[in-house]
């Protein structure tokens, strides 16, 4: 779905409730495997979605979303319910992609989803090309490049503040949760790297 | 410092659009196989035995790999000098000399069939002594093709030739 203006965030809340998870996290623990393939199913989206723009590359993000799961599954028998289920394995997954972000310093190598047919017609993106942005024809792909080069100048911590709250569209204190930090280090973070993107991307946003 | 007032309306319409990037179609679909399929693996390599999963460790873990490689390097050094320095002896000293198996058989049996510790020898052939260049103990000829009254000193043999003039 396309963003709105709001300033809540529209997408990616965690949409079921706690009891369902806490069942089957229960019926996983004792070792109903497909209790666990119903807890891939309903995140693997979400997880994949933030591991891909935090690194911008389709291998990785396949690698480590999958990586991220088969941890959850080890480390299953250790959950004890303090947080969601949903915290704990975002939990996992961002500090898997942080742990391969630092590791693979400087080697950045962008391999970029394909666009879906929707974002050609987005009356939100369509809009803002044609008020704001001096080059009409603008290449949705090379955008799309620049976005990405974009995020990937912005530290770890920076980027995956934009990914959960501007892409995703998590909330700051669910936020503040999965990165284990208080919800004032999230809006500052989030401030100082949409003031770099802005800086970046000037030629979009004019 | 308390962030200031945003005007990033713009970039965050811009970051939203990012959500049209999508794996390619049906990627989803059979995600959930593969992690299972990865999770079955991991489990039976870690069921598995100890061997399997030392290997698996070093296909992991390259500096592991490496040092198990000196390891082995290291020992066969090891080896190899010992060999150079004392090996000979040993062989000629504490390695009973080798037997053909029918003398062995024989002469361990004995006349009431009571083991003993070396066979004694038969057709009064001397042993030459067992080495590594002579690992197995010389007997003499063995009876056989040359013989008298066996093979081909029976006086069943006929000659090859005939002669051309009878024909």
């Amino acid at each position: 779905m396309i963003a709105t203006l709001d300033s809540k965030p529209t997408r990616a809340t965690p949409v079921e409730t706690p009891a369902d998870d806490q069942v089957l996290v229960r019926r996983a623990q004792r070792g109903d495997s497909a209790a666990f393939d119903t807890l891939v199913r309903r995140y693997q989206e979400r997880i994949y979605s933030t591991i891909y723009h935090m690194t911008s590359n389709h291998e990785d993000a396949n690698d480590l979303a999958q990586e991220a799961f088969i941890k959850a599954h080890q480390a299953l028998k250790s959950f004890k319910g303090d947080s969601s289920f949903f915290t704990w394995l975002y939990r996992i997954a961002v500090n898997k992609t942080i742990n391969f972000l630092k590791q693979r310093k400087n080697r950045t190598h962008m391999s970029l989803d394909d666009l879906d047919f929707n974002a050609e017609h987005d009356p939100d993106l369509v809009s803002l090309i044609s008020e704001r942005t001096p080059r009409r024809e603008v290449n949705l792909a090379e955008l799309q490049e620049r976005l990405n080069a974009a995020m990937q100048k912005l530290s770890e911590d920076h980027r995956l503040v934009v990914t959960l709250h501007d892409v995703q569209g998590l909330p700051h204190d669910e936020i503040s949760r999965i990165m284990d930090c208080n919800v004032g280090t999230v809006r500052s973070r989030l401030f100082y790297a949409r003031q770099q993107l802005q800086a970046y991307l000037s030629d979009y946003l004019k | 410092m308390s962030p200031a007032p945003d005007n990033f309306d713009a970039l965050r319409r811009l970051l939203a659009w990012k959500r049209h990037e999508q794996p390619p179609p049906g990627y989803f679909l059979d995600f959930a196989d593969r992690v299972r399929a990865r999770i079955e693996a991991t489990e039976a390599e870690e069921a598995g035995p100890w061997w399997q999963r030392f290997f698996a460790g070093l296909d992991l873990k390259p500096v592991l790999a490496g040092a198990f490689g000196l390891a082995v390097m290291g020992m066969y050094f090891f080896g190899l000098s010992l060999a150079h320095s004392g090996g000979e002896p040993l062989a000629r000293a504490e390695v009973p000399p080798a037997v053909p198996l029918y003398l062995a058989t024989q002469a361990s049996m004995g006349p009431l069939g009571a083991e003993r510790p070396y066979p004694s020898l038969a057709y009064g052939a001397m042993p030459i002594a067992a080495s590594s260049v002579h690992p197995v103990l010389q007997v003499g000829p063995p009876p056989g093709l040359f013989r008298p009254g066996s093979g081909l000193h029976s006086g069943a043999l006929q000659r090859a030739g005939f002669d051309l003039d009878n024909n």
